[in-house]
């Protein structure tokens, strides 16, 4: 397979009538790839590789980030039928894909405990060592894990994968103002937990 | 860190946490790979799509006879009159 398809790799999927130019929006190109060029998917992974393996990253560690995204693809490739071509930028509709990639990987963890979920456990951890001298990093970071997992999943889409809130509506796959308004109820709750005085026990664990 | 501002997006705290390192480019070589299998894979299906047409195509006469046939009333109690045998 690797050596059929290596020119393909290297140079992309250009051929007569392939829609490749930087200007041509994912839309066209996934609507492409739906009307027989299958290989014009291929750009839109290009486009977008970087900033999902960020997002696997940040949620379920490096390691797992790496086995996970050519599953991402997979998916995303099987579904694109499904994309509404209105949307010009693709990576809302991925960051979505990814995020039931990740879903049924925590689901195969031993730990079953959905109501704490374990996916934030790991990462989170090597943040805090990766931050140690920040108390502030710390204290934000024991926050984050005490928000409810919706509107935790809503603010780290705007403010670690820079989406808008009606991106990350898309996304999850909920209503604009429920997105907003889950934005708001994450920011006033950590803004609350983090003017308490600090919880030594809980900060320091 | 000003959660207080809806202007003020990223808090510098809560994005220095977000931050990761690139991933290695064969890391997503390899991510890559597993698409081009599945693009590969409907791209074998897509041309076997392609030849059933044709056969179908080669068909249609000897069809599109029967289907006279079967639409045309007269032939239809002739046959039905003349019996099994017929």
């Amino acid at each position: 397979m690797t050596g059929l398809m290596s020119a393909w790799q290297r140079d992309g999927p250009r051929r007569d009538g392939l829609l490749q130019s930087a200007d041509v929006r994912d839309g066209p190109l996934i609507a492409q790839s739906l009307r027989g060029t299958p290989e014009a998917f291929v750009e839109i992974v290009r486009r977008h590789e970087v900033a999902i393996h960020g997002y696997l990253t940040r949620r379920a560690g490096p390691g797992a980030a790496d086995d996970l995204l050519g599953e991402v693809w997979v998916r995303a490739f099987g579904a694109r039928h499904r994309y509404d071509p209105s949307h010009e930028d693709a990576r809302p509709w991925l960051y979505g894909i990814a995020r039931n990639v990740l879903r049924a990987h925590w689901r195969t963890g031993q730990n079953m405990d959905l109501a704490l979920p374990e996916e934030v456990l790991d990462p989170w951890d090597e943040i805090t060592d990766r931050l140690d001298s920040a108390m502030r990093a710390r204290a934000l970071v024991s926050a984050l894990r005490q928000l409810p997992a919706p509107e935790r999943d809503v603010l780290l889409l705007v403010a670690w994968e820079q989406l808008t809130p009606a991106e990350a509506a898309i996304t999850l796959s909920i209503p604009p103002g429920t997105a907003r308004s889950r934005l708001h109820r994450a920011r006033t709750t950590l803004r609350e937990m983090l003017a308490e005085p600090a919880d030594e026990t809980e900060v320091r664990k | 860190m000003n959660l207080h501002s809806e202007d003020s997006e990223v808090p510098d705290v809560l994005s220095a946490i977000g931050q990761v390192n690139p991933p290695a480019s064969h890391v997503l070589e390899n991510a890559r790979d597993v698409l081009w299998s599945a693009i590969a894979e409907e791209m074998l299906s897509n041309a076997e799509d392609r030849l059933r047409p044709a056969e179908f195509e080669a068909d249609q006469p000897e069809r599109a006879a029967r289907q006279r046939r079967a639409n045309n009333p007269q032939q239809a109690q002739r046959r039905r009159n003349a019996g099994p045998g017929a």
